[in-house]
């Protein structure tokens, strides 16, 4: 990797809390009424420019005994997810390792709804125990309706510990009408801040040696109206003039904005020549640091004013308390009061042709760039009409920011660009490619490729194709097309330099994926398992991707044992290098293996992790956790809990918009409904959703609508719906197979088999199950099979007979025996969370026998006791005898009362 | 000059009194004008000119065009 500063997302400068300069003097009416108000979730101090909102936010802070944060925001940090950084950020100078759950939402690559994160962080704010003041300061700058969206939520039902202090220049829009009927907040206005006489005066004997005579006063409090900016440019003037009424005089009746003009014209002309000439030129800055200035005013060293020395006069301006503002502790960086920097770049404008203000523009773009200062580099690039310019900076530095999974940044920079010149650098418009395909928006690469295609010379951008290449591949991939997919990744990585490692990792990724869909698992896995060597001392991405791609591959290929290994050690490294996105990819992957092998405590509390956190994957992954954990609760008959998980899932499918993902939900419900043996509703949904189509690729997906459907064909069983199911099921086996996905192999060919049977196509059922059993057992499946249920067992047992396959059918069968009877399959598995204690374990209750756990398991989920008779093969009278024995031993008249009573024994789980 | 004062502003179109709470909780009338187009009246004291151009602002921010700005009694103490 090419060697350069590190791009930071954090400008650690907007964190700090500006000094409070030395001419302050304390105002304690103000002091204290900040101090009194503290315990309120909100104080407002809005005023125009100039009147002291910073300085005495800063010295009321630097006094306060509470942890304090500090965050200057401008224009640019306005949209939703940079405020967000830079809030947290702020956040956690105070508490190291507060709002984690917040923070890994910004890991996502779509930011969840401003409504969601609000509540997220009212979360983790709320978990800080002790008070805490937030200040954010220029709230004015803020225009995304988002962030004050987000804000009015944080202000709504306010965290216990925080204040929040904001200071702006105008009221912001937030309901402060309701907060400040509900008493929840203070505001300071410039009403308040306003300096009164006694403080001007103060405030003059602090800054001028000369005595202050009451006239003066009077005129300059009435002239400056308490404007605390008049007054500190009032004191400069008059400390280098002799005749300080004179200048009162001159203020007289001026207005403030006259008086402005003015003063700050009188404080500038008692600056040398050279001095004047680099503040004027310096207010394109909106920050600067002594080597900055000097890259503008005296590029290469050759100052344009010879009398400017290699020292800039910053320091001495500070001296003299010019209006800098220090940014850090260092005293490296600074920027101009707002008023000042206005006042100089209106002079810079006035003095100055536009070209030669472009000079200056690209003279600190030049300067940031090589800096690493990205985001300043573009914007004066830019201001200097040179769009190109930016271009380049954006072209030589997005690998970089590509390669820390700083993809947001990259998008931030490419948003900046005009649209004109993104379209005819290929380099950009490849930066675009890896934005799409990080966001999976699969749709837009293929336009993205032709206009890449158009630009790019073959001869002399080698590079470039390897990129090209690597976006070809991933086409191909989705495109169901392996052998394509597989020669455009091997040129990809003989073309794209070292240095690209993201490229190379994805484009490892995408052919160990097209290796596998070819039928070279073993060969995937053993180039993937040579590049994990090669790789594996760099704290780099391959860390996460290469046990990914193992993972997905063995998925693929059926074999669960060695993808839940694998996916093991993809949830360890990203978990000590802080990938929440590819820890829950882990969990995820995990959570598919354990479902599939009917471990469903293990699937259980893997799909739960997921879910927690369902803005940090891919929508797609956190509907099937979802769907498995629906199915999972189904499983254990715990009906309400399955019903709720399903709400849950719909609920989200809504919010991304996308009408797919709510048809995936609805797919769920119909499965759910099947499981529990209620065929109606599966079938009104089969008859409202038309025109599945499916994907080429069904990866390794769970719930899936095309194959839920044929399960809903399947259990009308009707002659043509037999038909329909078998003809599509035969469709998408050979899909299946065509693509080697060993995974929904098993899954279609089971369906299929179970098709033939209904058919009274015995043999032919016989010799599915056959072949899709061989692929089962290596990889141990059970789930799919269970799911079906008795008639699933009987065509198992048939298999038995034939000796196939004995022992994984064995325990398939076993499986079998303990879901119908509503037990955990796995004994001795800890469910977590929230429902550790409300597992159902019928047989170790001292109290029932395990008949009547048994009986009471099938009351709670609704079945009548001849319903309840007929699934135990017992007759009605045995049951009701049952029934008696357990009311006596629970105490209980009837029914409700029966199942109440068990559910507060635990013998039941709650509702 | 910057003290409390009652301010009448329209826009135009028919503005959701929804937003009343984050428009310096201004009140609004709609009333159709003799053209078809509905102009929305908000009116209301603010406690200074801070709070009037976080409104003008925030309707700058909501695209909604401002057709007048008007002072209609200064009560400055």
């Amino acid at each position: 990797m090419a060697a350069g500063p590190a791009i930071s997302t954090i400008i650690r400068t907007k964190l700090h809390r500006p000094p409070v300069p030395d001419d302050h003097i304390d105002r304690t009416r103000l002091l204290e009424w900040l101090d009194r108000h503290r315990r309120l979730p909100l104080t407002l101090v809005s005023a125009g420019a100039g009147y002291g909102k910073s300085t005495l936010v800063s010295s009321w802070l630097e006094s306060c005994n509470a942890p304090s944060a500090w965050l200057s925001l401008d224009e640019y940090d306005s949209a939703l997810r940079p405020f967000l950084e830079y809030f947290l950020a702020a956040i956690r100078t105070m508490f190291p390792d507060a709002c984690q759950k917040t923070k890994a939402l910004l890991g996502a690559p779509e930011l969840p709804p401003y409504r969601v994160i609000a509540g997220q962080l009212l979360n983790d704010l709320d978990e800080i125990d002790e008070p805490f003041i937030l200040a954010l300061d220029d709230y004015h700058s803020i225009h995304e309706t988002a962030v004050h969206g987000l804000v009015a939520n944080l202000l709504q039902h306010p965290p216990r510990g925080m204040h929040l202090v904001l200071m702006t220049r105008r009221d912001p829009p937030l309901p402060i009408g309701r907060l400040r009927a509900r008493g929840q907040m203070s505001e300071t206005r410039a009403e308040q801040l306003r300096f009164t006489p006694t403080e001007t005066a103060a405030f003059l004997r602090k800054t001028l040696s000369v005595p202050v005579g009451e006239g003066l006063l009077t005129i300059l409090d009435r002239e400056a109206e308490g404007w605390a900016t008049g007054l500190r440019l009032s004191s400069l003037v008059m400390r280098n003039f002799a005749d300080p009424e004179r200048i009162v005089s001159e203020m007289r009746g001026g207005g403030l904005s006259w008086v402005q003009d003015y003063l700050v014209t009188e404080v500038l002309t008692q600056q040398s020549p050279t001095t004047q000439n680099f503040l004027i030129k310096i207010s394109i800055l909106d920050r600067f640091c002594p080597r900055l200035c000097m890259a503008v005013c005296a590029p290469d060293g050759e100052a344009e004013d010879p009398d400017l020395t290699s020292e800039s006069p910053i320091e001495a301006l500070e001296v003299e308390g010019l209006f800098l503002i220090s940014l850090d502790a260092q005293r490296e960086w600074y920027r101009f009061h707002h008023l000042i920097q206005h006042f100089l770049y209106e002079r810079l404008k006035r003095n100055h042709g536009n070209e030669e203000i472009a000079v200056l523009h690209t003279r600190a773009s030049r300067w940031l760039a090589k800096e690493g200062f990205i985001d300043d580099a573009i914007r004066h690039a830019l201001a200097a009409g040179d769009a190109e310019s930016a271009a380049r900076i954006i072209e030589s530095n997005r690998c970089r920011v590509l390669n820390s999974d700083q993809w947001h940044i990259l998008d931030r920079w490419l948003a900046m660009l005009p649209g004109e010149i993104a379209g005819q650098r290929p380099q950009i418009l490849l930066a675009k490619a890896w934005i799409a395909e990080y966001h999976f928006q699969l749709e837009l690469l293929s336009p993205l490729l032709e206009s890449i295609e158009a630009q790019i010379d073959a001869a002399t951008d080698r590079d470039l194709l390897g990129e090209l290449n690597h976006f070809r591949s991933v086409v191909s991939y989705w495109q169901g097309e392996g052998e394509s997919s597989l020669k455009y990744s091997e040129e990809a990585r003989s073309q794209l330099p070292e240095s690209f490692e993201l490229a190379i990792a994805e484009s490892t990724l995408y052919s160990g994926l097209a290796q596998q869909l070819t039928g070279q698992k073993e060969m995937a896995i053993r180039n993937l398992s040579k590049i994990s060597q090669s790789h594996f001392k760099k704290e780099g991405i391959m860390l996460t991707r290469q046990p990914s791609t193992i993972s997905f591959v063995y998925l693929l290929g059926g074999d669960l044992t060695l993808s839940l290994r694998a996916a093991e050690h993809l949830e360890h490294v990203a978990k000590r290098n802080g990938h929440i996105y590819s820890e829950l990819w882990g969990d995820f992957l995990q959570a598919v293996c354990y479902f599939q092998m009917s471990r469903m405590d293990k699937a259980f509390e893997n799909f739960h992790l997921v879910i927690d956190k369902p803005y940090v994957c891919h929508i797609r992954i956190v509907l099937d956790a979802f769907a498995g954990l629906a199915v999972t609760y189904q499983t254990l008959n715990r009906r309400d809990d399955a019903e709720r998980t399903l709400k849950e899932m719909y609920k989200f499918a809504q919010e991304s918009q996308d009408p797919g993902n709510v048809v995936i939900a609805e797919s769920c419900q119909a499965r759910l409904a099947l499981l529990r043996g209620e065929l109606e509703p599966a079938v009104q949904w089969m008859r409202t959703v038309e025109d599945l189509t499916e994907a080429p690729l069904m990866l390794f997906f769970l719930e899936i609508p095309i194959i839920t459907r044929c399960k809903v064909l399947l259990a009308t069983g009707s002659d043509a719906s037999l038909r329909e199911a078998s003809a599509k099921l035969e469709d998408l086996w050979r899909g299946a197979k065509a693509l080697h996905n060993t995974f929904q192999m098993i899954e279609i060919g089971i369906l299929k088999s179970l098709a033939f049977q209904k058919q009274g196509r015995e043999d032919e059922a016989i010799a599915v199950l056959e072949e899709v059993v061989d692929l089962a057992t290596p990889g141990g499946w059970i789930r799919p099979f269970v799911e079906l249920g008795p008639p699933m067992a009987e065509l198992l047992e048939r298999l038995i007979e034939r000796d196939v396959a004995v022992n994984h059918i064995r325990r398939i069968l076993a499986a079998f025996r303990k879901e119908t009877t509503g037990v955990v399959p796995e004994a001795g598995g800890d469910f977590i969370g929230r429902s550790a204690s409300s597992i159902v374990q019928p047989e170790d209750s001292d109290l029932l026998t395990p008949r009547e756990s048994e009986i009471l398991s099938l009351m709670a989920r609704g079945l009548k006791n001849q319903e309840i008779a007929s699934k135990l093969f017992v007759s009605t009278e045995t049951v009701k005898k049952h029934i008696y024995n357990t009311y006596q031993k629970l105490d209980a008249k009837n029914r409700v009362q029966a199942l109440a009573k068990a559910r507060d024994l635990s013998i039941l789980p709650r509702p | 000059m910057d003290g409390p004062a009652i301010y009448r502003i329209e826009v135009q179109g028919e503005l959701n009194p929804g937003w009343s709470d984050r428009l310096g909780g201004m009140r609004m009338t709609i009333r159709r004008s003799a053209e078809k187009d509905r102009v929305t009246r908000l009116e209301g004291l603010l406690p200074d000119q801070a709070a009037l151009a976080g409104v003008l602002n925030a309707l700058f921010d909501l695209h909604i065009p401002v057709l007048a700005v008007e002072c209609m009694d200064s009560q400055k103490t």
